[in-house]
């Protein structure tokens, strides 16, 4: 993208087309939750810093009825942006994006608890001049603190109108609207230029430079003057060398040469040494120029807050002080997580047990029901043992799926999960992750798709692959099939107490995040070094969770899950249902039922399915597995639940009478190797649980991280990578548990 | 003849879906993994 932009093209119809408003402010200062309420629609919302990481759009009526276009944008401590997310703010403020028009007007989003940091970024957004709305959100927290804010005062020093709010409660939104709708309207006043007042212009140390071009943009900029000298110079050099166009305000080159990876954010490449030789002069000249510019906008800030605020003389101690002494205790924090993540499985498998028995029972029935009614012949098996077997064998799942996203929003919701994200952060560092990567990572465990697309928060380079190469390590929930199947089939019996598996289960999710650590730290120390970046880990205060906002997270996932049921599944159960029925043998089928046996498994054997699985069985039999289970790896290389619907159709036998249907764990514990030893032992189901700890097998992941990488390269590096550690951790389990007798 | 109709219609089915598995793979992709009950929003065009 060019440095000008073509975005003044997209405003020329400016009296014609619907306003543009966007939402911007801080991580976590509740932007998503106000655009969800302003729209109706269903952005993400969780409480931790970088949940919003592209901009999303959506459309809301004002007081009169009028449409406005809004923008919700990720959050952001600044406009001298240092990671991808943050760079779409400035591009789209500043009118650098080609698919966005410049906003009309700026809702700016603080977060009342934390009113300082908050302001700081709103000096450089007013300076902008765009017609701001300030929002002071989340007033229910700063009141818990006894902070008093001064609405009127803010509202009078800042030139904006200043609106507090609760957005969770609804709180405000009308007022809101109703100073969206003055905002929008012709007779809009621009900012005033009133917006920090506090500094006195006979120090010196303020300029009230304001060229007349200029006039508008440039409000009372807290710049001490050498740096406003050096800055429009950088501004007319840039101009001269083609590098900016020459309707560029003084502050674009200002964010455009702080960006210190310019290559990263799709800026073109000749642009970026011009812009970084820029940086280099300027530095030069006026050392330190950045960190000078950032202290006199918080001097600005603090000076603006004493009128403002008023605070107790100590901040009490509040509930969230008070749970993190336990939660993020050096030892209890650590043990309270540990019972925390055994009782998410514990309810996992407790709570889900009985419904997930009711599902297999429809569908044997279903399934019978249509062997019972229907002459035989191919179509009768296909529908049967085919797609009800495949499809009813994922959805049986959907229990499970419903507790795990129950349990993870929650979690989200309160805050918890930013406690977990503080304790995993010591052994992050020591691997070489920052914390940045720690949200990014742990959204692996619902789906490694958002969780890769979440590392556009991650400003390293570096630290962004890394952490793209290792999210699918985490388990996500379309391992929960595989763990569940493979648990039940390794204690077919019921003499296994649901603790025992939650633990089981609980030690996979172990396997994999220390997996994740060690290849973190193999590939830090291998790869070029990057700039590594610093970040402090931001804690939200505890928050009581919203069962509503929890209940539509919960059950928009289950949507997606019963639709790609529908879909993909369906789908590849029909092909996998062909794959084990062609080519049909010769000759007819017996009717003696021993005979009948044989002549199936010796048809599998021969279909193109097994003929697959016995090509690889050489590879996988020191693992523990046979052809069938090699038919597994193969077909669920595309979507890795799918292997748990690709047993279900091999093992699926038309039923001759007896209308008792075995489960599918008697029939895997049934099995037996040509020798007459059984197939699934107990040992056999853990190698093949560690295999799908680290195998990568999800095709959406292939496909999502050759986009954030642009190219094969890494995709396919992390294919063969994953695919390596899978087979060799399942190699050691398996002939070290055999050396151990097991 | 029953079965004969079966096996044909069964067929049909299998190659009407291996092709609108083609057509989806030939499609610009979506990506976006609803699996996983898939914590992802629709991923943004760039
Ligand atoms: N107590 C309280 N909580 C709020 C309020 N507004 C939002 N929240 C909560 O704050 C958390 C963050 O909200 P989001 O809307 O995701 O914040 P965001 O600004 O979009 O965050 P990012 O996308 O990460 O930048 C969520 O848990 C919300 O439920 C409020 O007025 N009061
Ligand atoms: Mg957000």
């Amino acid at each position: 993208m060019p440095a000008a932009a073509p975005a003044s093209d997209l405003r020329t119809d400016k009296a014609t087309r619907e306003s543009v408003f966007a939402l911007v402010g801080n991580p976590n200062c509740g932007k998503s939750t106000i655009f969800n309420a302003l729209t109706g629609l269903k952005q993400k919302v969780a409480n931790y810093p970088g949940v919003t990481v592209e901009k999303r759009e959506g459309t809301c009526f004002n007081q009169h009825g009028k449409r406005i276009h809004l923008i919700d944008l990720p959050g952001t401590y600044s406009l001298n942006v240092h990671s991808p997310d943050e760079a779409v703010v400035r591009d789209v403020l500043l009118g650098r994006r080609a698919d966005t028009p410049r906003p009309d007007a700026v809702i700016l989003i603080t977060d009342a608890s934390n009113i300082e940091r908050n302001l700081y970024l709103a000096t450089q957004v007013l300076e902008l001049g765009l017609p701001t709305l300030l929002v002071l959100n989340m007033t229910d927290v700063a009141e818990a603190k006894q902070w008093r804010i001064d609405v009127g005062k803010l509202s009078q020093r800042l030139g904006v109108s200043v609106v507090p709010m609760q957005a969770t409660f609804g709180k405000g939104l009308v007022e809101l609207k109703a100073a969206m709708s003055k905002l929008g309207s012709a007779d809009f006043q621009p900012v005033s230029s009133n917006v920090h007042p506090a500094r006195p212009s006979a120090s010196g140390n303020e300029l009230e430079a304001r060229s007349p071009s200029q006039a508008g943009s440039l409000c009372h900029l807290p710049i001490p003057p050498d740096i406003l000298g050096g800055l429009q110079q950088t501004r007319a050099d840039l101009i001269r060398s083609g590098t900016v166009s020459e309707n560029v305000s003084l502050l674009e080159p200002l964010y455009l040469i702080s960006d210190h990876d310019p290559a990263h954010y799709g800026i073109e490449d000749s642009l970026v040494n011009r812009l970084a030789a820029a940086h280099d002069v300027l530095e030069k000249k006026l050392p330190g120029w950045e960190d000078r510019l950032a202290a006199s906008r918080y001097e600005a800030v603090e000076k603006l807050l004493l009128d403002v605020l008023r605070r107790p003389e100590r901040d009490e101690s509040t509930t969230t002080d008070r749970l993190d002494s336990v939660f993020l205790h050096p030892i209890w924090g650590g043990v309270c997580m540990a019972a925390i993540m055994l009782a998410v499985f514990y309810m996992i498998f407790s709570v889900a047990e009985g419904p997930m028995d009711w599902i297999d029972k429809i569908t044997g029935s279903t399934s019978g029901w249509i062997e019972a009614n229907m002459p035989a012949g191919d179509l009768r098996d296909l529908i049967a043992n085919g797609i009800i077997v495949g499809v009813g064998g994922i959805v049986k799942f959907l229990p499970q799926i419903l507790m795990l996203f129950f349990l993870i929003g929650m979690m989200e919701d309160t805050g918890y999960m930013a406690r977990v994200a503080f304790i995993m952060d010591k052994f992050m560092g020591r691997v070489g992750l920052n914390g940045r990567s720690f949200v990014p990572f742990f959204s692996s465990y619902a789906c490694a798709v958002p969780g890769i697309m979440a590392t556009r928060t991650i400003a390293s380079p570096k630290d962004r692959l890394i952490t793209i190469l290792i999210a699918p390590l985490a388990s996500c929930s379309a391992r929960l099939p595989v763990y569940t199947l493979m648990i039940a089939a390794m204690f077919p019996a019921n003499g296994v107490s649901t603790l025992q598996k939650a633990s089981l289960m609980l030690s996979m999710y172990v396997l994999g995040t220390g997996g994740a650590f060690a290849f973190a730290w193999l590939f830090n120390s291998t790869m070029a070094k990057g700039r590594s970046s610093l970040m402090v880990l931001e804690m939200p205060t505890y928050k009581r969770p919203s069962l509503r906002h929890v209940a539509r997270y919960m059950l928009e996932r289950a949507k997606m899950f019963l639709v790609r049921a529908g879909t993909v599944i369906l789908g590849l159960s029909i092909l996998l249902w062909a794959a084990k029925t062609y080519p049909k043998p010769g000759t007819p089928e017996p009717a003696d039922t021993a005979a009948k046996v044989a002549y199936r498994s010796s048809q599998l054997s021969h279909s193109f399915a097994g003929r697959a699985g016995h090509f690889i069985e050489p590879v996988i039999k020191p693992l523990g597995f046979d052809w069938k289970i090699g038919i597994g790896l193969i077909s669920s290389f595309a979507a890795r639940e799918f292997f748990v619907s690709t047993m279900g159709i091999i093992y699926a036998v038309e039923d001759d009478g007896d209308d008792n249907v075995e489960p599918l764990k008697q029939k895997l514990a049934e099995d037996r190797w040509p020798d007459g030893r059984p197939i699934f032992t107990p040992l056999a189901c853990l190698s093949l649980m560690v295999f799908y700890v680290f195998a990568m097998q999800c095709l959406s992941t292939v496909a999502v991280v050759k986009r954030e990488t642009n190219g094969w390269k890494w995709p396919i590096f992390q294919i063969a990578y994953m695919t390596a550690a899978a087979w060799l951790a399942s190699f050691v389990v398996y002939q070290g548990g055999r050396l151990l007798g097991f | 003849m029953n079965t004969d109709w079966q096996t044909w219609t069964a067929l049909g089915v299998v190659i009407v879906t291996a092709g609108l598995f083609v057509l989806r793979a030939m499609r610009k992709k979506k990506g976006g993994c609803s699996s996983c009950g898939g914590a992802n929003a629709p991923i943004p065009k760039h």
